[in-house]
């Protein structure tokens, strides 16, 4: 009976602790102004607070992101009904007026951020999002000194170093099972997903690093010729007034979502799948013969 | 270096408990010592949990399949369809792999160099979505909670790890505990290379030495003790993890398989990869079929057909694909010679196996 017992207090380890995010979310957003003494440059002219969180948002349109809300995108329009949105993003960094880049270390919480990497996760398990959580992680909380930041950068996806650890046994954030890409031996970084009217069953946006080659000791990798990896540089962002914003309606603004290359996987999954071309586009990630550009899906918003 | 690695490993975890059993290897006469995780130790509660586990139907989330759905024993873990079917009825592309002498396969699945254990390899068919297998991508913790709260499972778990619960590095090691213990050595074949030299026919032997033949050339990726070259051991220092085009498919003329399914291209992203697997053992060919990654050659003759003709492609196209293995060449069988083929092949199958009773669904 013992053994029973620890068993089953035991599978509530890896589940996600609502409280203490919300508790988190909470905190962060009450702290700019609470904290006033933070952050303080004694020759500074200007007052700055210490930075403790960077909003983002979830955009179709002029529309805030909603699971069940169905949304006219694509090329041709299509109806889209959303059926997860989520990314990882690592690597953030704020720059400031003179452009010193200064790190913004994130807050573990043992359920969306480690101190490295955290999951953004605009579903919320309502409508066709019902495979998702119903906790939503919409604010990176953690901290940067005071200072004149004008500008913000990061990364979307997991640092190789991550990447292509044993998921089994790995910390929040990822532990997530939805976000597990096991076959490429590593994470889905984007997984944004939702039915269409020409594809029923669904169009997936799965980004991750691809061309990935063995090391020496097993499920080890070495390198991956396909990093996948979206930088995002953002210019005139003000940590206390911006968000950043990541439109979806840009995002799939040159994809035909009612049809699949044949014999391909359904929507995008990385890899050479020719529906990848104008997502990857946007993005600013490399395919095929195109070259790297500057992503244009996440701008600055209020 | 690795079996003396093993040793300590072995002792650490019998000894704070004294309820984990060391394990003790039976293996077939030739059969090297399996490498096995540092962190995952064989013990008999671990190998008994992890066959509970593979032949219960709770370990897919709607309750309706088990591992077994996919490799039943009688079929030497394979399920006689040229693709296998998920928990939800989604097609899989490829076929279901027979699981004989899964612990000394240096790589997992059809065609996957990053996928290099058991415990790593259990986690694609839990949490795969493209096709769905297990269903359980996102809702670990209810796959966690269902065993958890069952008093007979958490007990089993406790008693295999203890103080450690229902995880998924419990999950994957039990599972990959018992998947190690499949083990196939007891066909004519291993009674004639043990000595028994009236194990195998006047035919078998005669198609062993056809099949050992510069003529052909089959033993070079279906070598060794386990008839596959993707092949490692605890004493390995370095391993291999080779692929092979046997020109199967060629769409273009320039080698490219169906967009469908293109092999170890689509882990590698590298050109030559494009129509690259694993080469499969070939034990239980009796018990397997049908054949190749996608099930398309349904009966062994077929698949003699296809080499004969080096590659089925080739068959087809009139002209061999760029990319298929230069040891892919066409050869010219007798009847004779292909019965004596055939009848070694025979002698690969091992009924003992397919019945064996410590394999066999426990519930």
């Amino acid at each position: 009976m013992s053994q029973a017992s620890a068993a089953s207090i035991r599978y509530w380890g890896p589940m996600r602790n609502s409280l203490l995010v919300l508790g988190c979310l909470l905190a962060a957003c009450g702290a700019p102004s609470s904290n006033p003494d933070a952050g303080v440059d004694a020759g500074a002219e200007h007052h700055h607070d210490a930075v403790t969180s960077i909003r983002f948002k979830a955009k179709v349109g002029a529309a805030d992101f909603a699971c069940g809300t169905t949304y006219t995108l694509g090329t041709p329009a299509s109806q889209y009904k959303p059926r997860d949105f989520r990314f990882y993003v690592s690597e953030v960094t704020l720059i400031t007026d003179e452009g010193t880049r200064v790190p913004f270390a994130l807050t573990a919480d043992g359920a969306f951020q480690s101190t490295t990497v955290a999951l953004l996760d605009f579903e919320n398990a309502t409508g066709d999002c019902s495979n998702g959580t119903t906790q939503t992680h919409v604010t990176l909380v953690g901290s940067a000194p005071g200072d004149h930041y004008t500008g913000l950068e990061f990364t979307v996806g997991v640092p190789f170093e991550q990447n292509h650890q044993d998921a089994a046994s790995a910390a929040a954030p990822l532990n997530s099972t939805a976000m597990f890409w096991n076959w490429q031996g590593g994470y889905k970084f984007i997984k944004i997903e939702g039915t269409t009217t020409g594809l029923p069953s669904g169009h997936n946006l799965h980004v991750g690093s691809t061309g990935c080659m063995a090391g020496a000791t097993p499920n080890s990798v070495t390198s991956c010729s396909a990093p996948n990896r979206v930088h995002v540089a953002l210019s005139a962002f003000d940590p206390e007034t911006s968000a950043v914003v990541l439109d979806l309606s840009t995002l799939l603004a040159g994809s035909n979502l009612d049809t699949n290359v044949a014999m391909t996987a359904p929507g995008c999954m990385s890899g050479d799948d020719a529906d990848c071309a104008p997502l990857f586009a946007r993005l600013g990630l490399p395919f095929g013969t195109a070259a790297a550009t500057t992503q244009t899906v996440f701008t600055v918003g209020q | 270096m690795r079996w003396l690695l093993l040793v300590p490993t072995l002792v650490a975890c019998g000894a704070p408990t004294a309820r984990a059993p060391s394990w003790e290897w039976s293996l077939p006469p030739g059969f090297p010592l399996p490498a096995v995780p540092d962190d995952n130790s064989m013990s008999v509660a671990k190998v008994e949990l992890g066959r509970r586990l593979f032949y219960d139907v709770r370990l897919s989330r709607n309750g309706t399949q088990a591992c077994a759905g996919c490799h039943e024993q009688a079929r030497a873990f394979t399920d006689g369809k040229a693709n296998a079917v998920g928990s939800t009825q989604q097609h899989h592309r490829r076929n279901a792999q027979a699981l004989a002498n899964v612990a000394w396969a240096s790589s997992l699945t059809w065609a996957n160099p990053l996928v290099g254990t058991l415990e790593r390899q259990a986690l694609l068919p839990i949490f795969g979505e493209t096709p769905v297998e297990l269903g359980w991508a996102g809702h670990e913790d209810e796959l966690f909670a269902r065993f958890a709260m069952d008093a007979e499972s958490a007990a089993r778990f406790e008693a295999a790890f203890p103080g450690q619960g229902v995880t998924l590095e419990t999950i994957t090691g039990a599972l990959a505990a018992f998947e190690r213990t499949l083990i196939s050595g007891g066909a004519p074949w291993d009674r004639y290379s043990a000595g028994d030299v009236t194990a195998l026919s006047a035919d078998a032997q005669a198609g062993l030495a056809l099949f050992n033949s510069e003529r052909l050339e089959c033993y070079h990726c279906h070598a060794g003790f386990n008839f596959a070259d993707s092949v490692s051991h605890a004493g390995v220092t370095i391993v291999e993890k080779p692929f092979h085009n046997t020109g199967l498919f060629d769409e273009d003329g320039q080698g490219s398989y169906p967009q469908s399914d293109q092999g170890l291209i689509e882990i590698t992203q590298r050109v030559g990869d494009m129509g690259r697997f694993r080469a499969p053992s070939l034990r239980n060919l009796r018990f397997t079929a049908p054949y190749m990654h996608d099930g398309s050659l349904a009966t062994l003759d077929a698949v003699l057909d296809a080499y004969a003709a080096g590659g089925r492609a080739r068959l087809i196209n009139g002209a061999p694909s760029p990319l298929q293995s230069d040891l892919v060449r066409g050869f010219l069988l007798t009847a004779d010679e292909r019965r004596q083929v055939l009848a070694f092949l025979e002698a690969l199958n091992d009924d003992d196996f397919v019945t064996n009773p410590a394999l066999k669904d426990p519930w």
